[in-house]
């Protein structure tokens, strides 16, 4: 290894980078990549919070006994917990980093349709996390991230109001970011990218977009009502007054479940770009993966219920609600075929992009096959609020889609920094990831199973052995974690310069400079193919 | 690349100004669907409890001032067409006219929230409003609780909306009356008109709801 | 760019103004005295969708060629009636089985004694 002297800058010409360095003309910036870059930072502030609660978690499930911390204030960690990384973290992540930066480029546009709304929903995150952050240091919110009624509406001593204003700001900024992506790829794209040439990335974050807008105003409703029981005691949920607190978790739900497919959506879009570019081979069926985005997105909205099997629901309700759940998985698989399809007889290499896709592939079919499980209604009388259902949805959220974020980060990083990671270490990081992952989460299938319940501090002896594997995962996860975080940053100064495509991938962003002008194109580019015309170029395998 | 055509400006993201006003045009129609959802949501949790409290709900209802609430629909109705002839007078270029009925707009929409406050003033001395002045005798109490809570959320909410459909408005009369818009491009006019007439299309559903099922 | 002439503004107007005074005199009518009591909702809410119509077609333009802002107004109605939909669907069946009636049934209690 050659010792680390600073690299060269990476280049003299304008970049979006050196086009200002005043702290005004970054909290300013009109300028999408700019604005990408700023929701770079906060999103990983708030991954780091919620992941120091998930800490504090893990640690005290170590001991079968409740002794790290009372049972109030574990109820506080795990809410914080699901609040902070649902909605600062999950939610925001690649379509706020990735798909601000990337949107314009991949439509060959100069900015997002609408770049002041853009630096206005930055704004509005950071205040709603402001907020929530308050919440937190004032007490906490102790009602899990469901906020489920009356405990929150009228019964929780902790700062649930100013959660859930923080939360319901926090959504603005959600709904202008989808609304902002509808109509840049409704009216920028470049001449000759019709809707059929679009990157299948494009494709999904439209998806995104669409359960962003319509569902996010549902869940904003909801925590406005819980807002105004509390204040002013309407008993809109309390049943003492006549309330049915089931329909705070019909409205919850509504989005929540949705939100999960805002959550995975960009990551599949993610994958569906890096598995192109390393296998050297066009994506199988091009048109069935874009439109099972779409399926995904209007099929999500139909299944809510299955959250609430064991609530009081009608059971026959419940039945709908079950059949319809199995036809939303319908698409999902659609695409993980069609990914593997892609795969097969392609010239594959493992950089850490297509690392993180395969650990994609695998969890999220693993967490994908359980939520079929837990679809089920007779399943899930029993997996309900157990260490099953935490599985499950973690095997996604976390070996899904925390890790396409991480694919993309790398694979886009010298796009947007100009410089390479180091490849060696960062593929070390992405094994300490799978490992540490499948450590920490696949026991939980096995103690949900074993019927531990989820939201206890306390669980009976037996079960201590799965869960010091578990934690003991957790802190292998942390590590694979922090890794990218140091060698991301030292390689600002260290890496070796990119130039415009290290990959020799298509795609309009990578025919740009390496970090790209301000205006992204000298002129806007027409565009004659399609996005995945792998077999067409001269590069059979990606050296590096 | 920055095109100034009597006062509207193409922004650099654009290719022309058709483009812009398509892009302005579509972002709010998308944020109208929020919108719709928003509303959409509170009105489901006051349909459920409408259908299980029926005769709550009809005694309730019948302690609101229908009149007013009659005058307020005419009122905001009477708003939307003034805002419609807004937009025609901006396609014409016909500034003054444009600036009058933009104001008008804004005035109606301050007589409805006139007409509001007297409303919410005599329920807060009647003893209707549910947290803070709750003293209602008369048969089905907590239906009548219930039903004041969903009148004061939604028509809270819907007023919020009209009180920033105000202000918009006279932004947008000021810009006018600076020369800002022509025929070529009024975007603005037309966009803060689609929000107007969104917030009347609200009430047009809200009023019979809380107001008119009387039984 | 298309916009409304004033006569069509001043006929949609007016149209409104009747439909005002219309679904106004229809509250005043005893549907229950009937049991009819559902005629009186669906009579109300028909008079609103109307009139909600005409508002978006006339004065929001949602004739005009561009299909784009029809398929956002249809696409909004369409997750609203899901809400509405499955949410009902609920309320409506769980009076069914006595696993979940519970709710459904003090509601009913309280309606009978006020």
């Amino acid at each position: 290894m050659t010792p680390l002297e600073p690299s060269p800058p990476v280049t003299a010409r304008e970049t979006y980078l050196n086009a200002g360095y005043s702290l005004k003309s970054w909290l300013l910036a009109l300028d999408h990549k700019r604005i990408a870059i700023l929701y770079f930072v906060s999103i990983t502030l708030f991954f780091f919070v919620g992941g120091a609660f998930a800490t504090l978690v893990r640690l005290e499930l170590m001991t079968p006994r409740g002794d790290l911390v009372s049972s109030d204030t574990y109820n506080k960690l795990f809410t914080m917990h699901g609040i902070i990384m649902i909605f600062f973290f999950l939610i925001p992540s690649i379509p706020a980093t990735l798909g601000n930066f990337l949107v314009p480029m991949m439509l060959g546009a100069r900015d997002l349709a609408f770049p002041r709304l853009n630096l206005l929903s930055w704004y509005i995150f950071v205040a709603g996390g402001v907020l929530t952050m308050v919440a937190v240091v004032s007490g906490g919110v102790d009602t899990g991230w469901t906020f489920y009624t009356p405990y929150s509406s009228a019964f929780s001593n902790t700062s649930v109001v100013v959660t859930v204003v923080g939360v319901f700001v926090t959504g603005f900024s959600s709904i202008l970011t989808g609304l902002n992506f509808i109509v840049t790829i409704h009216t920028l794209r470049a001449p000759g990218l019709t809707w059929g040439r679009l990157p299948l990335f494009i494709w999904s974050l439209y998806a995104t977009s669409i359960i962003m807008i319509l569902g996010t105003p549902v869940l904003a409703i909801s925590l406005a009502l819980v807002g105004a029981e509390r204040i002013f005691h309407v008993g809109i949920f309390d049943p003492a007054s006549g309330g049915d607190p089931l329909l705070f978790q019909h409205l919850f739900w509504y989005y929540s479940h949705p939100a999960v497919y805002i959550m995975i959506l960009p990551g599949m879009g993610v994958v569906s770009e890096i598995i192109p570019c390393f296998a050297r081979k066009n994506i199988f069926g091009y048109g069935v993966v874009a439109l099972s985005s779409l399926a995904i997105a209007f099929t999500g909205f139909l299944v809510w219920g299955h959250h609430m099997f064991v609530s009081g629901q009608s059971v026959y309700s419940g039945l709908v609600f079950s059949f319809l759940s199995y036809l939303v998985a319908i698409p999902s698989a659609v695409k993980v075929f069609n990914w593997t399809a892609t795969l097969y007889k392609g010239s594959i290499s493992f950089h850490t992009p297509m690392l993180y896709a395969f650990g994609f592939l695998g969890l999220f079919t693993m967490g994908g096959l359980t939520g079929l499980f837990v679809a089920a209604l007779g399943v899930d009388v029993h997996v309900h609020d157990t260490y099953f259902v935490v599985a499950h949805f973690h095997y996604i959220m976390v070996g899904g889609m925390v890790m396409a974020y991480l694919g993309g980060v790398h694979f886009w990083w010298p796009k947007i920094s100009g410089r390479m990671y180091p490849e060696w270490i960062a593929r070390f990081s992405a094994f300490v990831v799978f490992l540490g992952f499948n450590l920490t989460f696949f026991p939980q299938y096995v103690l949900g199973y074993l019927g531990m319940p989820r939201r206890y501090h306390s669980y009976p002896d037996e079960f201590q052995v799965l869960n010091v594997l578990s934690s003991a995962g957790a802190s292998i996860l942390a590590v694979g974690y922090v890794l990218p975080l140091i060698y991301l940053l030292a390689s600002l100064k260290y890496g070796k310069a990119a130039g415009p495509n290290p990959w020799i991938a298509t795609g309009l962003e990578w025919q740009t400079p390496s970090p790209p002008p301000t205006s992204n194109f000298p002129t806007t580019p027409t565009v004659t193919a399609g996005p995945y015309e792998y077999q067409d170029m001269e590069v059979p395998f990606v050296q590096r | 690349m920055c095109s100034v055509e009597r006062g509207a400006q193409l922004q650099h993201q654009f290719d022309d100004i058709e483009q812009q006003r398509q892009a302005d045009t579509l972002g709010m129609w998308a944020f109208l669907a929020t919108e719709t959802l928003f509303f959409g949501g509170v009105i489901l949790a006051f349909s459920v409890y409408r259908l299980y409290y029926t005769k709550g709900f009809i005694e309730a209802a019948h302690r609101l001032h229908l009149g007013l609430g009659a005058i307020n629909t005419a009122i905001l109705l009477g708003s939307s067409f003034t805002v419609a002839l807004a937009v025609h007078a901006a396609s014409l270029g016909k500034k003054k006219r444009l600036v009058g009925l933009l104001l008008a707009t804004g005035i109606l929409g301050l007589a409805f929230l006139g007409v509001k406050f007297c409303e919410y003033w005599s329920e807060y001395r009647e003893g209707l409003v549910p947290g803070l002045r709750f003293t209602y005798e008369g048969p089905f109490p907590a239906q009548v609780r219930l039903f004041f809570s969903f009148y004061f959320v939604m028509t809270a909410l819907h007023a919020a909306h009209m009180v920033v459909g105000i202000a918009i408005f006279a932004v947008v009369a000021f810009q006018a009356w600076r020369g800002r818009y022509s025929p070529e491009y009024y975007s603005s006019v037309e966009v803060s008109g689609l929000y107007w007439h969104f917030v009347d299309i609200v009430w047009v559903f809200l009023f019979p709801l809380l107001y008119l099922l009387r039984g | 760019m298309a916009s409304m002439s004033p006569r069509t503004s001043t006929i949609v107007f007016a149209v409104l103004m009747l439909l005002l005074v219309a679904t106004v005199g229809a509250a005043f009518v005893p549907y229950d005295r009937w049991q009819l009591g559902w005629a009186g909702v669906a009579i109300a809410l028909t008079i609103a969708a109307t009139k909600a119509i005409l508002i978006a077609r006339f004065f929001m333009h949602l004739s005009a060629p561009a299909p784009l802002p029809r398929l956002l107004a249809l696409m909004a109605i369409v997750w609203l009636g899901i809400l509405f939909a499955l949410s009902w669907s609920d309320y409506l069946t769980r009076s069914w089985l006595p696993a979940s009636r519970g709710w459904t049934e003090s509601a009913a209690r309280r309606e009978s004694e006020p």
